[in-house]
């Protein structure tokens, strides 16, 4: 088992991450800065049963999710608003390769015209339930079994979750795409 | 390019990307890749789309934020950083 007399030395390095993943899910910082204060309180009081040598990050990113979730309960007990259905695969692909305004072959030259707002925004659109496994596997790097744990759900719900909210990132972020020019028209 | 072979490996995308298959099914659409252009340039995509996701949603906190998470450990609990 961990000592907490090193929890400064071994847990304070990832609270930089942890902010950040905490800003994404909040969208507001000052939120984010308390969620972060709550779930490292409640890690060094814990520290002492943090099994030495496994994945400190996930343990901590659990305590964080588990943090926002009972924070935010209520919110995340409402249904689904927005509608995610039935968005097709290669969703942004198909669009860009679709459109008159971008040349042949610079599908990725319009993902660089997209500015940060414009990804946190699209990111930040998404409902909870899909905003945070797409937060913890392409931003954060988690792999499916350590986001199941993290969020407490079987790893089935966190594919199927993951697949839907990798699919309405796409489609938010053509709807900024169109609404404010491709930039692969340059190379028309 | 068979279109069995490529609507597989689209359906796989994720998996195959997320680096969470089986080594064999994994191969296989590997192979498919390197002889398939319509699909490499998809999944290539797809990739890129990861990466400007982690560049473009990644914020550093000031170092004020960091001072106070670390006055606020002291404040709660006094063993903290002794």
């Amino acid at each position: 088992m961990a000592d907490q007399k090193n929890f400064e030395r071994d847990a304070m390095p990832l609270a930089h991450q942890l902010f950040s993943t905490a800003l994404r899910m909040t969208r507001n910082h000052a939120e984010a800065e308390d969620l972060v204060q709550e779930t490292f309180l409640k890690a060094y009081r814990a520290y002492d049963s943090f099994k030495e040598g496994t994945n400190l990050k996930a343990w901590l990113y659990r305590i964080l999710t588990n943090s926002y979730i009972n924070r935010y309960r209520r919110k995340m007990r409402r249904p689904v608003e927005t509608d995610l259905g039935d968005v097709e695969d290669l969703y942004l692909y198909q669009r860009i390769a679709d459109s008159s305004q971008v040349a042949q072959s610079a599908e990725d030259e319009v993902l660089d015209g997209f500015v940060d707002e414009h990804v946190k925004s699209a990111l930040e659109s998404l409902p909870e339930q899909f905003r945070l496994p797409v937060l913890l596997a392409d931003v954060e790097g988690f792999s499916y079994k350590e986001i199941a744990e993290i969020m407490d759900v079987p790893i089935g719900t966190v594919m199927s979750r993951l697949h839907r909210g990798r699919k309405a990132l796409e489609k938010a972020l053509w709807e900024y795409a169109e609404e404010h020019g491709l930039r692969g028209a340059d190379h028309e | 390019m068979s279109r069995r072979r490529c609507e597989d490996a689209v359906a796989n995308l994720y998996l195959y990307l997320d680096d969470e298959m089986g080594w064999a099914h994994r191969s296989a659409i590997s192979w498919h890749l390197r002889r398939c252009e319509g699909c490499t340039s998809r999944f290539h995509f797809e990739e890129y789309l990861r990466v400007v996701l982690r560049e473009r949603v990644q914020e550093e906190p000031r170092q004020e934020v960091l001072d106070r998470l670390r006055a606020f450990l002291e404040e709660h609990e006094p063993g903290f950083g002794q």
